[in-house]
């Protein structure tokens, strides 16, 4: 399957200060990419780079094959794009500022623009300018979502969302993925949203991807393992891929990164202790990767 | 008292710049009272005290449409006290400087009072900057008339002003910042609506013409709309003056040769300030623009060229009336070399802080002003200025057109909120 989306050796510095370093990454079509960090941790700036607004010191961003400082009109007709701050014209009205974008992008469908409208409660004749921050944010998910794009890119889309508007615009995403085959990145803070919907988890720390894979292969590999044993535990353990460890007596707590059910005995048998595997929640691994 | 001096701070030094200048103009006094001629030295201090005193609308209505400033305490009490006591200074000043001038001190309190009570405070109690351009060109027309103002005023007029000013002072400190008025405040700041020349486009809701021209242009960009909005900037103080020779005994603008130029040159700062922004918009315009990295500047290019012929259009009648022919003929070439280089010299600078494009801007400004005011009946001088000005403009065209190449669009500030919020 060809790569929407091609990152390679990617770094980028702002004002002497490294903000991301040797991000190597690629997007294909159906992927839906849940981009995790820390405030400040890059997220905003990983996906800028992608969209072209910088030219990256070293590394290169290739989008639908072009480069991303090189992207011109074709491309960018491909992608949708929410930034966390909405940038609407606020002297239109909802209706106007609809009308102005479908007559710009080829693609639109009229349709699915009035599903989400009707769907959403926009107040079509209400000006920008007199939104709620809630309908502002679903009013620019609809003008980046309604001309189907094949690479949609959404910066923590759901902030200013309700619940139930939150909900809709998670099942929309996983019709349009699935639908018309397209990639979607996308960054929340709202991590239980993102397992909801994301196959793939990028992680951001250190200004690295130290994470790139299918959620289910990160689920499987990041544990908390759970020691008991008779005798009084070693304080520290050398493990590799260990994230966390915390022994005292006879417990001990381990969170590994790259787990292999075969490691359980192998360990049981060196503590001489009885071990319990726990398989984390997406947020707990997001926790256990920033402790 | 941390609360008050904090308040202080917002409203009359936010910035390290304007301390500095606050030290300086207070150095300045200090050493002006030292030497023999101090009376006609401690003017200018004076003078750009009362200056840095404009600028307490710009820095100060975003603050108080911000719920998190409003609801400190003390805050409104505060500011309201120290609003009050700078309304005084300023009166005391201009009584001063009146007084150093040979007027009467209690005249020219009264006339300082009532220009920071119409320009400032009522900037600040209808949060919006238009009085403060329309009473600062008003303020500025009766400067140049003072000596016959201050003669031609019946004693009882005066008595007039003393009792509107405190009129005006009581009406800022009984309802300034009162919890009956600041929910409609906040309410009415969320649907902003404009007054100001080039917001006329609220006033008449016609389509887009496209949207990436809107979304660069942060207004509708239909060319009706667009020609509304540049001849209202070009015709904005002209008009002024027409209407308040015609009402008063102030000379007609054609014979006030400081006056003229700024003029001509007011739509100069207006215009490339909103082509200055356009940069800015660019992050939002990003995936809306028709063109690559490369072809940007170009297209930056074009919107700029609309929008400085469409100003040509404007001006040019202005410039005939104003000025005399040959003047004016040079003067047609010289307006957009003006408007060019400007815009480039801040295309150029777009990464840099502002205060350097705005040392710049205001030399550039300056410079050219004055050259205009003395040589208005050299037009050969300004036509050497104006051939001068043209490899200096093709320069800074080389150096934004690199400039664009390189930007990263995401570091650049959006359009301050000031200018979201006020709508300047």
């Amino acid at each position: 399957m060809p790569a929407i989306l091609e990152i390679t050796a990617l770094r980028r510095a702002y004002e002497g200060r490294q903000v991301l370093k040797d991000i190597t990454a690629s997007a294909t079509q159906g992927d839906v990419i849940a981009l995790l960090g820390k405030n400040g941790a890059g997220k905003t700036t990983l996906l800028e780079t992608i969209l072209g607004f910088a030219v990256p010191e070293q590394g290169e961003v290739r989008l639908f094959g072009t480069l991303s400082t090189e992207i011109g009109p074709n491309e960018k007709q491909r992608i949708g794009f929410v930034p966390q701050q909405d940038e609407l014209l606020e002297q239109l009205t909802a209706e106007e500022h609809l009308k102005l974008f479908a007559r710009c992008q080829p693609g639109w469908d009229h349709a699915l623009c009035q599903r989400l409208c009707q769907s959403w409660d926009i107040p079509l004749a209400r000006t920008v300018s007199k939104l709620s921050p809630g309908q502002r944010q679903k009013l620019a998910i609809i003008l980046a979502l309604s001309h189907k794009p094949e690479l949609l890119i959404l910066d923590e889309p759901v902030a200013s969302l309700d619940p139930m508007a939150r909900r809709q615009f998670l099942t929309e995403l996983v019709t349009i993925a699935a639908d018309q085959q397209s990639a979607i990145i996308f960054s929340s803070h709202i991590v239980t949203d993102m397992e909801r919907v994301a196959n793939k988890i990028w992680l951001l720390k250190d200004q690295q991807l130290v994470w790139q894979d299918e959620q289910d292969t990160l689920k499987e590999a990041v544990v908390r393992l759970h020691i008991s044993a008779r005798q009084p535990l070693p304080e520290n353990l050398s493990l590799p891929h260990c994230l966390y460890q915390h022994m005292q007596d006879h417990q001990g707590t381990i969170t590994l990164a790259q787990w292999h059910p075969e490691q359980k005995e192998e360990l049981e048998q060196a503590l001489q202790a009885w071990i319990r595997v726990e398989h984390l929640g997406l947020e707990d691994i997001f926790l256990e990767f920033h402790r | 008292m941390n609360a008050w001096l904090s308040i202080a701070h917002r409203l009359l030094w936010p910035s390290r710049m304007t301390q500095i200048l606050w030290v300086l103009l207070l150095a300045a006094s200090a050493a002006a009272m030292l030497s023999s001629d101090w009376q006609g030295i401690i003017v200018v201090p004076l003078v750009a005290m009362m200056l840095l005193l404009f600028f307490i609308p710009l820095q100060f209505i975003p603050l108080t449409l911000a719920r998190s400033w409003l609801l400190l305490p003390h805050f409104r009490q505060h500011s309201r006290h120290l609003l009050l006591a700078v309304a005084l200074v300023f009166g005391l000043l201009s009584g001063s400087l009146l007084h150093l001038t040979g007027a009467i001190f209690w005249q020219g309190l009264q006339l300082g009072l009532l220009a920071f009570c119409t320009v400032i405070l009522l900037s600040l109690l209808l949060a919006r900057l238009w009085p403060l351009l329309i009473f600062s060109t008003l303020l500025l027309a009766q400067l140049l008339n003072l000596n016959l103002f201050l003669t031609q005023l019946p004693p009882f007029a005066w008595w007039l002003i003393a009792l509107l000013n405190a009129l005006l002072l009581g009406w800022f400190a009984l309802s300034w910042l009162q919890p009956s008025n600041v929910a409609r405040r906040l309410q009415r700041s969320k649907g902003q609506q404009g007054f100001m020349p080039w917001e006329l486009s609220r006033l008449v809701r016609c389509q887009p013409a496209s949207l990436q021209g809107s979304l660069l242009l942060g207004a509708n960009d239909n060319l009706l709309l667009r020609c509304c909005r540049t001849w209202a900037l070009c015709w904005y103080l002209p008009v002024i003056f027409i209407v308040l020779a015609y009402l008063t005994a102030i000379p007609k603008l054609d014979g006030k040769l400081a006056l003229s130029a700024f003029a001509v040159l007011f739509p100069v700062i207006a215009i490339a300030a909103n082509l200055s922004t356009m940069m800015l918009r660019v992050r939002s315009a990003w995936l809306q623009l028709a063109s690559n990295r490369q072809q940007l500047f170009y297209q930056l290019e074009r919107q700029a060229f609309l929008e400085l012929f469409l100003g040509l259009i404007a001006i040019t009648p202005v410039i005939l009336w104003l000025l005399p022919f040959t003047t004016a003929l040079v003067l047609l070439l010289l307006w957009p070399l003006c408007l060019l280089s400007h815009t480039y010299f801040n295309w150029w600078l777009i990464h840099k802080t502002n205060l350097l494009k705005h040392i710049a801007s205001t030399v550039l400004f300056v410079l050219i002003l004055s050259l205009l005011a003395a040589w208005r009946e050299q037009p050969t001088h300004l036509l050497l200025l104006t051939a001068g000005l043209a490899p200096m403009t093709l320069l800074l065209r080389l150096k934004a057109r690199q400039q664009c190449a390189q930007q990263n669009w995401s570091s650049l500030q959006r359009p301050p909120t000031q200018q979201r919020q006020t709508k300047l």
